[in-house]
């Protein structure tokens, strides 16, 4: 019987150093992306208002993944796109977050335009262009998809083809 | 003096400053900075 | 207002190519960009150029008017250059002005075409710049304007190559344009600028009107047309002094070799222009 203690030890430490690895594995941080508005990097953190006066932080959304639209409504090929968009939206709006960013204008002109189409999802106002500028949207429309960890995974400049954006998301959406 | 010179000159001058105050330079710089694809004749 | 009769002499003392050349650089300077985007441009310059730092005064009509909006600033401005100094800017400051200088030296055979097809301006005035963009919401302009497809155009897809593979049908109509006006301007002296540039149309009228006037002195000509063969836009400046046609170039006055061409202003008399 006393021959037999070293090893109820040994297979009591080794359950035990993987109990502990176990419960530390949600504890390992994802390996850290420098931030860049490039595919393939973590996206920078941005805080807009929405045209119902309320901040929205890219950060909120962690988890789901995200897909940034920068636009303005006198944009012809983003007026074009954007019921791409909004069809999306009623179809998966509750798998992915869609921040559709509008570039220098104001509440009144942005609310005016969406609600005169029936626009449901979320637009995010951004007049001073900050955040155009960090993500580097100097030619619209620029369309954007951010993974659940926060990572940019896709990007598009000019318009969006239908059926584009559901076939990146599919591998997102958890 | 040429009366017209004067009268044009105040008259833009008022535009200008009518225009400044609304907030018209916001909507010049938002056009000037963003580029508009199919605007430009790329898409 | 003996200032714009000295503001004149001044320039016709100046050489132009390096004014040009400054206000080129200065326009597309790149670095002052953030501060001075809000600002139109008094030359014709492309904002979606890389390189602007001010914005396209007929570029930022055409948004206003798709838009809604009364464009008092951008009108106030140019109706005030106009005002003070009429089409001097089309002469001295637009980068578009001097590339057609510059293409004008290229020695090919010219083809001098006649001023009768000036007003076609007008119409391209008001059918691109006005009536198009504010029925269809497209700044027709801009998509097909040749100084875009060089300024902005051009170095966009040589910049961002995932631009290349949107470009069209559109963009090819637009390279054309600009190939054909690239070699007009090698053969025609400036013809954007009379018979199609925008800005130039606005500025026009202003020549009768502004604060800087040329005058020409009937008794002092002796008729050897020296004025007539130094017009870039084809002018016969005894005749054609403070019409819409004329871009302030002040070379009529550098060439008058007996002081026929002076330089004046509004509501002065004119000064003649000493000779050194």
């Amino acid at each position: 019987m006393r021959t037999r203690w070293p090893w109820a030890i040994i297979l009591g430490m080794l359950i035990g150093v993987t109990l502990l690895l176990a419960g530390c594995r949600p504890d390992v941080p994802a390996p850290v992306r420098p931030i860049k508005a490039e595919v393939g990097y973590s996206a920078p953190d941005f805080q807009l208002t929405d045209l119902n006066g309320r901040q929205v932080r890219l950060s909120d959304f962690r988890g789901k993944p995200v897909v940034l639209n920068f636009w303005a409504t006198w944009c012809p090929p983003c007026r074009q796109e954007l019921p791409i968009f909004q069809d999306l939206h009623a179809r998966r709006g509750d798998a992915f977050v869609l921040l559709a960013i509008s570039e220098g204008e104001n509440r009144e002109d942005v609310l005016a335009f969406v609600q005169h189409y029936g626009y449901t999802f979320r637009v995010l106002l951004d007049p001073q262009l900050s955040v155009g500028r960090t993500y580097g949207a100097r030619a619209i429309p620029m369309t954007m998809v951010i993974d659940p960890d926060g990572v940019i995974v896709y990007l598009r400049q000019g318009t969006v083809k239908t059926g584009e954006l559901d076939l990146v998301l599919r591998d997102y959406i958890r | 003096m040429d009366k017209r010179f004067w009268v044009l000159l105040s008259l833009f001058l008022l535009m200008t400053a009518a225009g400044l105050l609304l907030g018209e330079a916001r909507f010049v710089f938002a056009n000037a900075s963003l580029i508009c694809l199919s605007c430009i004749g790329i898409q | 207002m003996a200032f714009f009769a000295r503001f004149t002499d001044a320039l016709a003392r100046l050489r132009r190519a390096p004014v040009q050349l400054t206000s080129t650089l200065l326009w597309n300077s790149y670095f002052l960009a953030p501060w001075l985007k809000n600002v139109p441009c008094p030359g014709f310059n492309c904002y979606s150029c890389p390189l602007a730092i001010t914005a396209c005064p007929i570029g930022t009509l055409q948004h206003f008017i798709i838009i809604r909006r009364v464009p008092l600033y951008l009108l106030g401005v140019l109706g005030l250059i106009g005002t003070l100094f009429g089409r001097t800017a089309c002469g001295w400051t637009c980068p578009f002005g001097f590339l057609q200088d510059l293409l004008y030296k290229v020695p090919l055979p010219k083809w001098r075409v006649s001023n009768r097809w000036a007003p076609a301006r007008y119409v391209i005035f008001a059918l691109l710049v006005v009536i198009i963009p504010f029925i269809a919401l497209e700044p027709w302009f801009c998509k097909l304007c040749p100084a875009g497809a060089l300024e902005a155009g051009l170095p966009m897809i040589a910049l961002q190559a995932d631009l290349r593979e949107l470009t069209g049908l559109l963009f090819a109509v637009k390279m054309v344009i600009l190939a054909l006006f690239l070699l007009w301007m090698m053969v025609t002296s400036r013809p954007f600028c009379r018979f199609v540039c925008p800005l130039g149309t606005i500025y026009g009228p202003f020549n009768r009107l502004s604060g800087m006037r040329l005058h020409f002195e009937e008794s002092r000509c002796q008729h050897c047309d020296l004025c007539r063969h130094v017009c870039p836009t084809g002018l016969y400046p005894p005749e054609e002094i403070d019409t819409a046609g004329c871009i302030r170039c002040m070379e009529c006055l550098k060439a008058c070799p007996h002081g026929a061409l002076q330089s004046c202003a509004t509501g002065t008399s004119c000064t003649e222009r000493s000779h050194a």
